[in-house]
């Protein structure tokens, strides 16, 4: 059973996760592809917070 | 009729009401312009924290090894892990946020300070859990750790091999310390209001207040 559910892990995984993380090298700067997909995405809800309208549902808003 | 000697606890009461009266300290309204995203982000980080903390409770009753032979030790665990990445990302985008606002603004150093501070308490505290995994992971982090943190000299006093001090820096020192000094923020933001947007600060039109 546990054999089929990581075959499963295995298989759904956005990455494989079944051998050495990869590296982004720029001289002595080092970033692992996963810590840079992070940051990615940080970046990406930065400035989906900045650019996406609020939803004004509540008239508890805006009141002062 | 002469005025009632006031003691301490008397003192202390009024000071904290004269600093955060009940209406400042839990608003039933905000201003205009928080209604914006990312606004967000920082009670999503105390949302994060709440989890963690219930999560490492548990954890902290059952004890450090009780993920690795416990289904359900390894869900809490899990829960206190993601808890974690959440609790990071949030907060970075929460200080991206207060940096492009320079949150500082209107007397508003202290808030910006204690937050700066929480966010190396919080990588402390994330650094001693990764030692306190026992697992090889957690050997491998402080045998690569050590040598830089003897290089300061603080090994002397945070041995990063000895996994019964990082445990107890993981669940006493360091989270009452991100504890407290999240709780000091919170009061502060709520003393001095959500940082107003640039335009508003010039026009000196501050709903907060």
């Amino acid at each position: 059973m546990s054999a089929i559910v990581l075959e499963v892990l295995r298989y759904s995984s956005v990455i494989p996760l079944d051998h050495p993380n990869s590296f982004l090298t720029w001289g002595w700067f080092s970033l692992s592809y996963s810590n840079a997909i992070v940051v990615g995405l940080m970046g990406l809800t930065f400035l989906g917070a900045i650019l996406i309208p609020f939803p004004h549902g509540s008239n508890n808003r805006g009141g002062k | 009729m002469t005025a009632p000697t006031k003691n301490w606890t008397g003192a202390l009461r009024e000071a904290g009401l004269r600093s955060l009266p009940p209406e400042r300290l839990l608003p039933e309204t905000q201003p205009s312009y928080v209604a914006s995203w990312i606004y967000v982000f920082g009670a999503l980080t105390m949302a994060a924290l709440g989890i963690i903390t219930a999560t490492g409770l548990v954890l902290a009753v059952m004890g450090p090894t009780w993920w690795h032979h416990s289904a359900t030790g390894h869900f809490v665990n899990s829960l206190h892990l993601w808890s974690v990445e959440l609790f990071f990302f949030a907060m970075v985008v929460h200080l991206w946020g207060k940096f492009f606002m320079a949150a500082w603004r209107g007397n508003r150093a202290l808030t910006w300070m204690t937050g700066v501070v929480c966010f190396m308490a919080s990588v402390g505290t994330a650094f001693t859990g990764y030692l306190s995994q026992t697992n090889f992971d957690a050997q491998w982090i402080a045998t690569q750790a050590k040598d830089g943190i003897n290089s300061t000299g603080a090994g002397a006093v945070f041995n990063v091999l000895n996994v019964g001090q990082m445990l107890m820096w993981h669940i006493t020192l360091l989270p009452l310390a991100v504890g407290a000094i999240a709780v000091l923020h919170v009061l502060l933001v709520r003393k001095r209001g959500v940082v107003p947007p640039f335009a508003d600060d010039m026009t000196k039109t501050e709903v907060a207040k």
